[in-house]
């Protein structure tokens, strides 16, 4: 019987793979002439930038066609109403708002590494102590309710002694510890952690 | 075989009218008529050594389709959306069946020919 032939299957296979390959490139090199500017489904961009784009560009556009038409003339005086100025002016605001935001961001990733060193060189100082709590965190993560209050205004850290105290070991560990290897190398850190437990 | 292989191209030619016709599946009648013709006479001649008959058998019927549906955009018309879907379908099955007929030999034929 035919149909118990593989080979049946796999000319059968091969012969609709091909055809349909070739026939969506067709499709896809039609599809791309008609999603251009200019084709049947997207119209040029003389008639996208003339207000399209953006709710500035259709406050523009309105206001230019308010002043004199569709002209060259009402177009540069539309660059000088006070609500075109004041959408540039807003959106100027906020850019800067965004960079501000942005640079925070890559000021807090670039210095990732430079923190999770004195987090480990807590662990291994309560290790050290004999600290009988969990040592799976640092004490200063341990009591977010005191220090929460401390950052809400109820007693800053730095008038917090044992707070105050605390910080300075970390940082005086993790100054050592930093000295001891050579490097700051933060996998390395976590790998020896568990490891002299 | 050679009516097959030109059955191939023939079935392509007739997806990429319907495609590309613009409107799509506005391709020229007359076009359409003398492609579904030409399916038939090729199958025709691929019929007398291919080792199965069906695929030959349905390159006939769908150019009978073509054919028909010419008659009726000459007589009546017809949509250019109908037309589309059936020309691209078409000629898309033609030329599935058509390389279906050229790569396939019986298991008994191969192993006739390898012994």
């Amino acid at each position: 019987m035919v149909f118990e032939d593989p080979a049946f299957w796999r000319a059968g296979a091969i012969s609709t793979i091909t055809v349909m390959t070739i026939v969506l490139i067709m499709l896809t090199i039609d599809s791309l002439a008609a999603i251009s500017p200019g084709g049947s489904h997207v119209p040029p961009y003389t008639i996208i930038n003339r207000g399209a784009l953006l709710v500035s560009g259709f406050v523009q556009a309105f206001v230019e066609r308010a002043i004199g038409g569709s002209t060259l003339e009402a177009f540069i005086s539309g660059q000088e109403n006070a609500w075109f100025v004041d959408g540039m002016v807003g959106r100027f605001l906020l850019a800067i708002v965004f960079t501000a935001g942005f640079v925070v961001l890559v000021w807090d990733v670039v210095t990732l590494g430079r923190r999770a060193p004195a987090i480990a060189a807590v662990r291994l100082r309560n290790e050290r102590s004999g600290d009988p709590r969990d040592r799976s965190a640092p004490r200063t993560l341990r009591s977010p309710r005191r220090h929460l209050g401390s950052a809400l205004g109820a007693r800053p850290v730095s008038q917090d002694p044992q707070s105050r105290a605390l910080c300075r070991g970390c940082l005086r560990t993790a100054r050592s510890g930093r000295a001891h290897h050579h490097l700051m190398d933060t996998a390395r850190l976590r790998l020896e952690v568990p490891s002299r437990r | 075989m050679i009516g097959n292989l030109l059955n191939i191209l023939v079935g392509l030619w007739l997806a990429y009218s319907a495609i590309f016709a613009n409107p799509a599946g506005a391709m020229n009648n007359v076009a359409l008529a003398a492609g579904a013709i030409a399916v038939i006479v090729f199958a025709v001649w691929a019929r007398q050594t291919d080792p199965l008959r069906w695929q030959s058998g349905t390159n006939i019927v769908l150019a009978a389709v073509l054919l028909v549906l010419a008659v009726l955009r000459w007589l009546i018309g017809v949509a250019p959306l109908v037309s589309f879907w059936i020309i691209l379908l078409a000629g898309i099955a033609i030329a599935i069946a058509s390389i279906w007929s050229v790569l396939y030999r019986p298991a008994t034929a191969r192993t006739a020919a390898s012994s």
